[in-house]
């Protein structure tokens, strides 16, 4: 069982009751497809993910970026049995979608970097540690049930 | 994954916009590591004060952003350019290799907090490309 302090916990409530997912969800997915290309291999049938500008611009990355994050809101929500609530999720990208788990930490560091650049001074370290495990944990749950 | 034309291009202009207020980024991403990955704190048992913005870490901050601005400048050799950089790494201070990577995550969380809308998806893919570059120089002497 994961143990949150009362800072975690209200530290993950605070930024993701504030959030913007229809605005961070897009930012952080059209970021993990530039700055790791090799993460587009899972979306093939998104068509132009020529460049920056086209990833950016592109709207099936945008509607599956706010998927993302609504998402990690189920985490968020669960924040005690992060690891159950994401069972089935984990098995889908498994056994469905072959998403290598290492993925899931690429995106994680970009969530990270958009959140940073959101809150600015507000994104301190204690800030970001408790982000990075909250992060962790969601990442690891959804590699657990891959065989 | 080495340096095109292009991301050295990039560094460079991002390091025009960023480099003044390098003391601050260096102090921040330092004190930043030592808070979010405890472990890195085995380096510095030396320093009386490890916490977020106290002097050794301020002096150290400084430091480390003063090897960034010589990697920005020697971007086109790095290998040859930070020789003396990578002997002292290996031979005496023997960081672990996976910790460049961890100050290199804090650089880039501090730059998007600071600079938001100068770290734009462009530019954060070429510094993110340089400064795992610039890790693989310092690690070159290691063995």
């Amino acid at each position: 069982m994961v143990e949150w302090t009362d800072f975690e916990r209200a530290t993950i409530q605070d930024i993701f009751s504030k959030m913007d997912y229809e605005v961070v969800g897009p930012a952080a997915l059209s970021r993990c497809l530039v700055v790791y290309p090799w993460t587009q291999r899972y979306f093939g049938n998104f068509g132009n993910l020529y460049n920056a500008a086209a990833i950016i611009a592109n709207p099936m990355v945008a509607a599956h970026g706010k998927v993302v994050l609504h998402g990690l809101d189920r985490a968020v929500k669960n924040m005690d049995d992060i690891k159950g609530t994401y069972a089935e999720l984990s098995v889908l990208h498994s056994e469905k979608l072959h998403v290598d788990p290492d993925n899931f930490r690429l995106l994680a560091d970009c969530l990270t970097i958009v959140v940073a650049a959101k809150l600015g001074k507000a994104f301190t370290g204690d800030v970001q540690a408790a982000f990075q495990k909250f992060l962790a944990v969601v990442v690891s749950s959804l590699g657990r049930q891959y065989h | 994954m080495s340096l095109t034309q292009k991301d050295k291009a990039a560094v460079k202009a991002l390091w025009a916009k960023i480099s003044k207020s390098a003391d601050a980024i260096g102090s921040d991403a330092l004190s930043r590591m030592l808070t979010v990955y405890p472990q890195t704190k085995t380096y510095f048992s030396h320093w009386p004060d490890m916490s977020p913005g106290s002097a050794p870490v301020k002096a150290h901050g400084k430091k480390v952003m003063g090897g960034i601005n010589l990697a920005v400048s020697k971007i086109d050799d790095l290998t040859n350019g930070l020789l003396e950089l990578s002997e002292q790494h290996a031979f005496q201070l023997r960081v672990d290799p996976t910790n460049f990577k961890i100050l290199s995550h804090c650089v880039l969380v501090v730059v998007s907090s600071m600079f938001p809308n100068d770290f734009t998806p462009e530019a954060h893919v070429a510094f993110d490309k340089f400064l795992t570059a610039v890790a693989l120089a310092l690690s070159e002497k290691y063995r």
